[in-house]
C-alpha cells in the first residue's frame, strides 16, 4: 500500500474512478498497447506498401513496343526518360534517337515493325506489355492508340502518359521559340501562394498549415475511434466482470448508481486520455524530428486512399493532385527541411473537448451494454450496432472535405454521436461560427447526461438480474420501475 | 414518544415482480444492539426484503425509515470480490466507499484480519483465497466502517466451525457496541443462539415477527414430553394409544430399551393447566413405568417447520404479528 500515505479521503465516484484507472493502467497489457497499437498501425501502412511493391516487383516487367510516327518521341525519351523506363522499351521510328540515354533505348526502323497480328498474339501471350502507336498527327489530335492484353486500368505503363503529355507540351513550346531548358526553368520557378478567403476573413492570425489542418481532422477519427474501440469495450467487460463476480450489489449498497457509473467512466476515460496523450506526444516528436514530409505524405495518402475507397478512381488523380498542390504550395524546400510548426490553440483545445466528450458519450453506451448484457457473447452482439454507429461518420469524411457546409454534413455535426468527428473536422477545414460549435458541444453534453441517467437506472435494476437475458421491453420496464418516484 | 433506540422501521412493505408477489405487507422495527434473524424458505422474499432495506430496490407500497447517522453495512447473498485485488487493498477500497479515511480503513482492516486469522493473507490476491476465507474478507468489508445497521444475508454459509465461532463472536461484539443486526440465514441453531428477534417469512408474508423468548412461550408453553418404558407386545400399549387425541397427546418416538423385552416411548402432550398435567401424570404412573417428564421448549427449526406446514395445509393467509 505504497500510495496510502499520500491518499486523502475522496468522493465515492473518485474512489471508484481511481480503482478503475489503476485496474486499466497498471497492467502489462496497457503498457504494451501504448507501443503495440502505433506499431500495428505503422506495420499495416508499411505492410500495404510492401504488398504493393512485392506484387509489382514479383513480375518481370514486360517491354513496351512503341511505334512512333510523330518523329521525335525517340529523341525526347532518350533525353528525358529514366533508365528503368528506357530499358523496357522497344522503339520503332524512322530516325535513330539522340540524347544522353540513347544507348538504353532499343531502337529499330519503323519498317521492321512486325505485323500487327503477330504483335497481338505476342501481347496476348504476355511477351509484351502492349503496343503504343503514336500517330503522325499526334500534336494536332493529341491521341495515341494503345493495344494491350487487359484494358481494365486503361493506363500506360512506365509513366508513358506523363512522358507523352510533356513531349507534346515541349514540342508546342519549342515551336514558339523556347528551348526545353527554358521550359524546365520556367516550370521550376513558379511558386503558388495560396490564400484562403474563408480563413483570411475576420482574423489576422496566420492560418495553420494545411497539412496540420488535414491531419487534425484525420486524428480525431483515428485516435478517438481507436480509444473508443479499446476502452469502451473494456468498460463493458469491467461491468460484466463486476456482475459475474457479484461485487456489484455490495458496491450499490454503499455507492449511488450514478456515482458508480461516473466513477467507472471517469476512470476509463482518464486511462484512455492518458494513452491518447502519449500517442499524441509520440506523433508530435515524430513531427518535430522527422520533418513535415512524413505528415504531408500521410495526409496525402489518407485522402487519396479515402478517395479510392469512395470509388472515384478517375477522380483520384485530380483529387490527390489537388491535395498535393494544397500542401506543397505553401512550402519552400527550406520549409520542408526545417518545418516551422504553427500550433493552432483553438484547434488543439477543441480537439480535446470533442475527443473527451465524444469518448464519454460512447462510454455511457458501452456501460449500458455492460449493464444489460448477461454474458460476454451477448455483450459482443450488443456492441455490433455501436461499432456501425461509430463507423458512420467516417463515410462523411470525404464529402465533408469537398463541401463542409453541405446539409447532411451540417446536420450530422449536431447529432451527438457524430458531432465529435464531423463538427471537429468541419472546424479543421472551414470557418465554423462559435455558436454552432457551442451548440454542438452542448448537445453532446445533454446526450451524456441523459445516457448516464438511463444507465444508472439500468445499473440499479438490470445489473442485479444475474445471468438473466433481458428483452428490450424488460429493459424499458426496468428503467421505468427503478427510477425513484414517490419513495422516501 | 420518540424511541431513541429505534434504528429502522419498515411499514407494510409490498413488492411485486412481473405478477409475482415477493413481499406482502411486511413490517418490522429494529433497535440498537438487537439482532434480528430472518428465516424463510428459498424464494420466501428474504433477499428482496434485504435489498429494500438497503435501498437498492424501492418497495411498490409501504415505507422504510432509518434513524441512524452512519451508513448501513450490507452483505448480500450474491456477493463477490475483485479477484485480482489484494485483500488489504480491497478492504481499504470498500472502507473508502463507506466513508472511511484510507489510513483508518487500513488500520481497522489489519485489526480484524488478525482477529479472523487472515493477517498473513493481507497482501495476497483475493483469487488465491479459499471460499471460506473470501467469505470472511467479505464480512470484514461489511463491518469495517462500524455501521449502526448491519444487514447480512447468509453470513455463516461455507464457514468451518472455528471460523463460525470467530464470525459469531464478531457479530456479538458489534451487538454489544450497539449495532443493530438483521441477518437472513438457514442456520437456525446459530440464529436462535444469538438473536433477540425472529422474523419468519413465507411466500412474502410474515408468519412471525417478535422476541425469541415470546416465540418459545407461544409455541412451547403448554408442551410436555414424557418418557415411558413398556413391555414390547403387551396389551397396555394399545391402552396408551387411547390417550391420543386427548390433550394433544402423541407418540413422537419409539426405541428399544436396554432392559430386554422393553421399549421406550417418547410422548408429547399439550396441557392447558397444572390440573391437566396432574391428572395425566397420575394415569401414567398408575399404568406404566414413567421414566421422566419435562416441560419442552421447541427449537426455532421446529417452530419454523410447524408454521410453514400449518400455513401450507390450512392455506392460512392471515399474518401473525406479535
Amino acid at each position: 500500500m505504497s500510495d496510502l500515505q499520500f491518499r486523502i479521503r475522496l468522493p465515492n465516484y473518485l474512489v471508484i474512478a481511481w480503482r478503475e484507472f489503476k485496474t486499466i493502467v497498471f497492467t502489462k497489457w496497457y503498457l504494451a498497447s501504448i507501443v503495440l497499437v502505433p506499431l500495428v498501425v505503422f506495420c499495416t501502412i508499411v505492410g500495404a506498401f510492401f504488398i504493393q511493391f512485392a506484387n509489382v516487383s514479383a513480375q518481370k516487367p514486360k517491354p513496351l513496343i512503341i511505334a512512333d510516327r510523330s518523329g521525335k518521341l525517340g529523341d525526347y525519351l532518350a533525353s528525358k526518360g529514366q533508365i528503368y523506363t528506357l530499358v523496357n522499351m522497344q522503339l520503332y521510328s524512322d530516325t535513330s534517337p539522340k540524347g544522353s540515354s540513347q544507348r538504353f533505348l532499343k531502337w529499330q526502323p519503323l519498317q521492321n515493325l512486325p505485323p500487327l497480328k503477330d504483335l497481338e498474339n505476342q501481347i496476348e501471350a504476355e511477351k509484351y506489355a502492349g503496343l503504343l502507336e503514336v500517330p503522325a498527327d499526334f500534336f494536332e489530335k493529341s491521341e495515341v492508340r494503345y493495344i494491350t492484353r487487359n484494358t481494365l486500368t486503361g493506363s500506360l505503363p512506365f509513366g508513358m502518359q506523363e512522358y507523352l503529355e510533356n513531349y507534346r507540351l515541349e514540342q508546342e513550346i519549342a515551336l514558339n521559340g523556347l528551348t526545353s531548358e527554358q521550359v524546365e526553368s520556367l516550370r521550376s520557378n513558379v511558386k503558388v501562394n495560396s490564400i484562403s478567403v474563408i480563413l483570411r476573413q475576420g482574423t489576422k492570425k496566420a492560418a495553420p498549415d494545411n497539412a496540420v489542418r488535414i491531419l487534425a481532422a484525420v486524428c480525431i477519427y483515428g485516435i478517438l475511434s481507436i480509444a473508443i474501440a479499446i476502452h469502451g469495450s473494456k468498460l463493458t467487460m469491467s461491468i460484466l466482470e463486476e456482475k459475474s463476480s457479484k461485487i456489484v450489489e455490495i458496491l450499490l449498497s454503499c455507492v449511488k448508481p450514478l456515482d458508480l457509473m461516473w466513477g467507472k467512466i471517469i476512470g476509463g476515460a482518464t486511462a484512455a486520455i492518458l494513452q491518447m496523450s502519449i500517442w499524441g506526444f509520440l506523433l508530435f516528436l515524430i513531427f518535430v524530428y522527422s520533418g513535415a514530409q512524413v505528415f504531408e505524405g500521410v495526409a496525402h495518402g489518407v485522402v487519396a486512399s479515402g478517395q479510392t475507397y469512395a470509388g472515384g478512381v478517375s477522380a483520384l488523380t485530380s483529387k490527390t493532385q489537388l491535395v498535393k498542390n494544397t500542401i506543397q504550395s505553401n512550402a519552400t524546400p527550406e520549409d520542408i527541411l526545417k518545418p516551422k510548426i504553427k500550433l493552432d490553440w483553438k484547434l488543439l483545445m477543441l480537439f480535446f473537448v470533442f475527443a473527451i466528450t465524444g469518448f464519454v458519450l460512447y462510454a455511457t453506451v458501452f456501460a449500458a451494454v455492460g449493464a444489460v448484457a448477461s454474458s460476454v457473447t451477448e455483450a459482443q452482439h450488443l456492441e455490433t450496432p455501436l461499432v456501425f454507429l461509430m463507423m458512420f461518420p467516417t463515410y462523411l469524411f470525404l464529402p465533408m472535405m469537398e463541401n463542409p457546409n453541405g446539409p447532411v454534413i451540417v446536420l450530422s455535426s449536431f447529432f451527438p454521436y457524430f458531432s465529435p468527428f464531423v463538427m471537429y473536422s468541419r472546424i479543421c477545414v472551414d470557418q465554423v461560427p462559435w455558436e454552432e460549435i457551442l451548440l454542438s458541444i452542448l448537445l453532446i453534453v445533454l446526450a451524456i447526461v441523459l445516457n448516464i441517467y438511463i444507465v444508472s437506472a439500468l445499473y440499479r435494476a438490470g445489473i442485479l438480474l444475474y445471468g438473466k437475458k433481458l428483452t428490450m421491453q424488460e429493459v424499458f420496464m426496468l428503467i421505468k420501475k427503478s427510477l425513484p418516484k414517490n419513495h422516501n | 414518544m420518540i424511541d431513541r433506540e429505534l434504528i429502522l422501521s419498515a411499514k407494510s412493505l409490498h413488492k411485486e415482480y412481473s405478477g409475482h408477489i415477493a413481499l406482502r405487507g411486511v413490517s418490522l422495527d429494529l433497535r440498537r444492539g438487537q439482532i434480528c434473524s430472518l428465516v424463510g424458505q428459498n424464494g420466501a422474499g428474504k433477499s428482496t426484503l434485504l435489498r429494500i432495506m438497503t435501498g437498492i430496490f424501492y418497495p411498490d407500497t409501504g415505507s422504510i425509515e432509518y434513524f441512524g447517522k452512519s451508513q448501513i453495512g450490507y452483505l448480500p447473498e450474491e456477493r463477490g470480490l475483485y479477484r485480482k485485488m489484494k485483500v488489504l487493498e480491497h478492504l481499504i477500497f470498500l472502507g473508502e466507499l463507506k466513508g472511511l479515511d484510507p489510513k483508518k480503513a487500513c488500520a481497522y482492516s489489519l485489526n480484524i484480519l488478525e482477529r479472523l486469522s487472515l493477517a498473513d493473507w493481507a497482501e495476497s490476491e483475493v483469487q488465491s483465497l479459499s471460499k471460506g476465507m473470501q467469505q470472511k474478507v467479505q464480512i470484514i468489508g461489511t463491518i469495517l466502517h462500524q455501521p449502526e445497521l448491519l444487514i447480512i444475508d447468509e453470513p455463516f454459509s461455507g464457514l468451518d466451525p472455528i471460523s463460525l465461532d470467530q464470525v459469531t463472536g464478531l457479530l456479538l461484539d458489534l451487538k454489544k457496541a450497539g449495532t443493530a443486526i438483521f441477518l437472513a440465514t438457514h442456520e437456525t441453531p446459530i440464529a436462535e443462539s444469538i438473536s433477540d428477534l425472529i422474523l419468519i417469512l413465507h411466500k412474502g408474508s410474515t408468519l412471525w415477527f417478535g422476541d425469541i423468548d415470546r416465540l418459545h412461550t407461544a409455541f412451547g408453553a403448554s408442551l410436555y414430553h414424557f418418557e415411558l418404558e413398556l413391555e414390547v407386545g403387551k396389551a397396555n400399549f394399545d391402552m396408551l394409544r387411547g390417550f391420543e387425541g386427548l390433550s394433544g397427546f402423541k407418540i413422537l418416538e419409539s426405541r428399544l430399551s436396554r432392559k430386554q423385552g422393553y421399549e421406550i416411548l417418547v410422548c408429547e402432550a399439550s396441557l392447558e393447566n397444572d390440573k391437566e398435567l396432574e391428572n395425566l401424570i397420575g394415569v401414567l404412573l398408575r399404568n406404566y413405568h414413567l421414566r421422566s417428564f419435562r416441560h419442552y421448549t421447541p427449537v426455532l427449526d421446529e417452530v419454523f417447520r410447524r408454521l410453514v406446514m400449518e400455513t401450507e395445509q390450512n392455506q392460512i393467509k392471515e399474518i401473525l404479528y406479535v
